[in-house]
């Protein structure tokens, strides 16, 4: 691909390669930070996708393919109910009702074939997410709705340097305290606690007398709690259309893997390592942007298999 | 690519398996046959339901025995595209109704068969097959995204069907793969982006460009014509150029490179959901406050999506507050057969759909026939009321609608008062300035149209 831009040339005779870009590439010092920061703000909702994906994985061994779908679920709650309740209540009930989805779909579907071959619930979970997507263009159609940011939120704010969206920065801070949020639970109280165990070590949490069925349950209703909430902060800024879970679960996944799987901190550096590669690339040589992310994987596999931070056995 | 039909089948065939097992365990326990009385029972009451359905179905032109003229409609229904794709089809239903109420086109009713095609050229192409294959339709129309009109127009130039494209823009269409099968309404970008690279370059002095290009044809055309007017005519520069796949949802890195290289004007040649993103983003970033913003096309779908961010310079092909006579009739036909809610407004995709498939059914009420090459003869160098200011023109030598051209001016400010001010329309170009001539549709790999006795079928 590469030697074929640099060769060949348009009517005009130039070169399809831009190569007046690569020799002068425009990084001054405010597009480096604007640039930095976008990426932020991108990685945050791969992060907050990779997160929940990660914790199902490390605990539960289930690929889980619905998480695209529950992230579109959480963007239709916000544009249905919001004419209602506005914006901000949504980034509590948008998750509820997705978690309890979540739940439902777990103890109904994913809890009888724990026991088989992790290949079945990858299966299963990807038929339950072709079929709930299509059971949103039934309800809602096709056509994709627009949203807009609150009212607060819409504008931009100095950063010194440059001006930056209002919204995306309040994406960055919101998603940081409810990441902390989530790793403080997980670190400090003792349910958190059995559920890290329980990825380090199944059958030992299960010797100790902890009903492992319930906490799966529960990590899965968290994991589709943090995907509706993913979605709804997405929903200003891409839109929401029945397809949008499938163009955010393949980096999500690049993202769990490059991390190493069913690890927290491996989610959150992967995240945000893909937004920061993805904005740069843009910035660099463009038509690379939507590649960089499997070149990034790719090198992070050779160096590490196991992604940053993987946990030695899981899925081997 | 992980909602491909492979891995649905897979899926599939996996819980068949299971199900296959479950069944028979069942089947053991339910030894019960049915009777054949039961089963006359059934099949009876289902062919009465069938055939009562036809009856009520019964189309309110009772032509004595002719068969109907059969019109394969194939527009995307879904992604994207869905909300232009849908107006495409209430403009072409619109006209098929009046003429249906008025006895039809040569005392024959007129039927449209739709299928849904989302931008994907492959899709197209499939369902252009089945309705020419199995449904044996007359003529093709419809379609949008450019890529999937090019494959339908090349697959109708093999299977000699008329085909009559609504709206592709892409220049290519009528151009480099022109075929004589093949007739376009709407505007080519050639003459979208004179009208408004011209406008802006005199009314803004625009000089410094940055483009945001959907990557496939349409979006190419569309930043080589702007250029075409920006940079050659007017000695301006383009500072960059992104290409981003159909389907793009985040353009802030994009936009943000954009801002570091200040330019004069953001040239946005994207369109659907991509449009709406870009334009809700420009304007998310604050760079309305640093440069203009321009596009060879946008339209009311667009704009709805936009809302308050609603901003820049667009070509456009028509517009619901052109006070024509014309005009004005189409737009009241139009509130009065769609309106479901309040804010509900006609956009030019109801238009170019409307006079696509009235054009057709004059050509064939005056070859008198649907026998292609009469049809496509009768098409060539007519002049009509495109409902515009100047007359409309078919012309002969690449098929393409000769017509005014719209620039429009996007706003949602103060001043906004209805859902039809989205645009204000502060000149129009007329079509003979604005597209190519034939010397300038030649030296730009304008492909000559098949001659006539290609088409007789083998």
């Amino acid at each position: 691909m590469f030697l074929e831009g640099a060769c060949s040339f348009d009517k005009e005779g130039r070169s399809l390669f831009p190569w007046r870009f690569v020799m002068h590439v425009n990084l001054t010092f405010s597009v480096i930070v604007t640039q930095l920061v976008n990426g932020f703000a991108l990685g945050m909702l791969f992060t907050l996708m990779a997160v929940g994906l990660t914790i199902i994985l490390g605990l539960m061994r289930v690929i889980n393919f619905t998480h695209g779908i529950l992230y579109t679920l959480g963007a239709y709650t916000v544009i249905t109910l919001q004419k209602f309740l506005g914006f901000w209540p949504m980034l509590a009930i948008a998750p509820a009702c997705v978690g309890l989805l979540g739940i439902a779909i777990e103890a109904s579907m994913i809890r009888p074939i724990y026991k088989r071959d992790p290949l079945h619930t990858l299966l299963l979970t990807f038929g339950v997410a072709l079929v709930l997507e299509d059971v949103i263009r039934l309800i809602w159609g096709d056509v994709p709705y627009p949203m807009t940011s609150p009212q607060i939120l819409s504008g931009v704010v100095n950063l010194g340097v440059a001006y930056f969206s209002k919204y995306r920065i309040f994406v960055i801070v919101f998603t940081s305290v409810l990441l902390f949020g989530v790793w403080y639970f997980l670190e400090r109280s003792q349910l958190g606690k059995t559920i890290l165990a329980g990825t380090f070590d199944r059958e030992m949490v299960v010797t100790l007398g902890i009903k492992i069925d319930l906490l799966f349950t529960l990590v899965f209703g968290i994991g589709a709690g943090l995907a509706a909430i993913a979605g709804v902060l997405a929903s200003p800024i891409r839109g929401v259309f029945p397809p949008m879970g499938t163009d955010i679960i393949m980096p999500s996944f690049v993202v769990v893997i490059i991390g190493g799987m069913g690890s927290f901190w491996g989610a959150v550096i992967g995240g945000l390592l893909v937004g920061i590669v993805k904005s740069f690339t843009v910035e660099i040589y463009s038509p690379m942007a939507d590649v960089i992310v499997f070149f990034l994987l790719a090198i992070v596999l050779l160096i590490r298999p196991r992604g940053i931070s993987g946990i030695e056995g899981l899925l081997e | 690519m992980w909602s491909g039909k492979w891995h649905f089948c897979f899926v599939q065939a996996h819980l068949f398996h299971d199900s296959l097992k479950r069944r028979h365990r069942m089947e053991k326990k339910l030894k019960k046959k049915v009777s054949r009385r039961d089963f006359l029972k059934v099949t009876g009451a289902a062919g009465a339901a069938i055939t009562l359905e036809q009856f009520l179905k019964a189309p309110y032109v009772r032509a004595a025995g002719k068969p109907p003229i059969l019109i394969g409609n194939i527009e995307p229904l879904s992604g994207p595209y869905a909300d232009s794709g849908r107006d495409e089809f209430q403009g072409a239903k619109l006209a098929n109704d009046e003429y249906n109420r008025k006895g039809g086109v040569l005392g024959r009713e007129i039927k449209m068969i739709s299928e849904d095609a989302p931008s994907n050229p492959g899709i197209g192409v499939q369902k252009a097959k089945k309705l020419v294959e199995r449904d044996k339709v007359d003529f093709l129309s419809g379609t949008l995204t450019s890529s999937v009109t090019i494959a339908i127009s090349d697959y109708a130039w093999n299977q000699k069907v008329l085909f009559m494209a609504f709206g592709s823009h892409s220049d290519d269409t009528t151009m480099e793969k022109s075929h004589r099968t093949t007739f376009r309404t709407t505007i080519q970008n050639w003459a979208l982006s004179t009208a408004c690279a011209t406008w802006i370059a005199k009314n803004w002095n625009v000089r410094k460009v940055y483009h945001i290009t959907a990557d496939y044809t349409w979006g190419h055309t569309g930043r080589n014509s702007m250029n075409r007017i920006i940079v050659k005519k007017f000695g301006g520069v383009e500072l960059g150029n992104d290409f981003t796949p159909l389907g793009t949802t985040d353009f802030s890195a994009q936009l943000l490179k954009a801002r570091g290289l200040k330019p004069d004007c953001l040239i946005v040649n994207c369109y659907g959901g991509d449009q709406v993103n870009c334009v809700k983003q420009f304007k998310e970033f604050g760079l309305d406050k640093e440069m203009k913003l321009a596009g060879p096309l946008s339209g009311t779908p667009m704009m709805k999506g936009i809302g308050t961010a609603a901003a820049g310079a667009w070509g456009m092909s028509w517009h619901g507050t052109i006070d024509t006579p014309g005009s004005k009739k189409l737009y009241a036909a139009l509130m009065k057969a769609f309106q479901t809610y309040s804010e509900w407004r006609p956009s030019y995709r109801h238009y170019l759909g409307y006079i696509t498939h009235t054009q057709l059914f004059e050509a064939i009420k005056r070859a008198g026939t649907t026998d292609m090459i009469p049809v496509i003869k009768a098409l060539e160098g007519h002049k009509f009321d495109g409902l515009k200011w100047n007359p409309n023109t078919w012309r002969a030598f690449d098929h393409q609608n000769i017509q005014d051209v719209l620039v429009g001016l996007a706003k949602r400010d103060e001043n906004w008062k209805s859902e039809d001010d989205y645009f204000e329309i502060p000149d129009h170009l007329k079509g003979e300035e604005a597209f190519p001539t034939y010397e300038e549709w030649k030296a730009n790999g304008g492909h000559e149209l098949e001659p006539y006795d290609m088409l007789k079928k083998a």
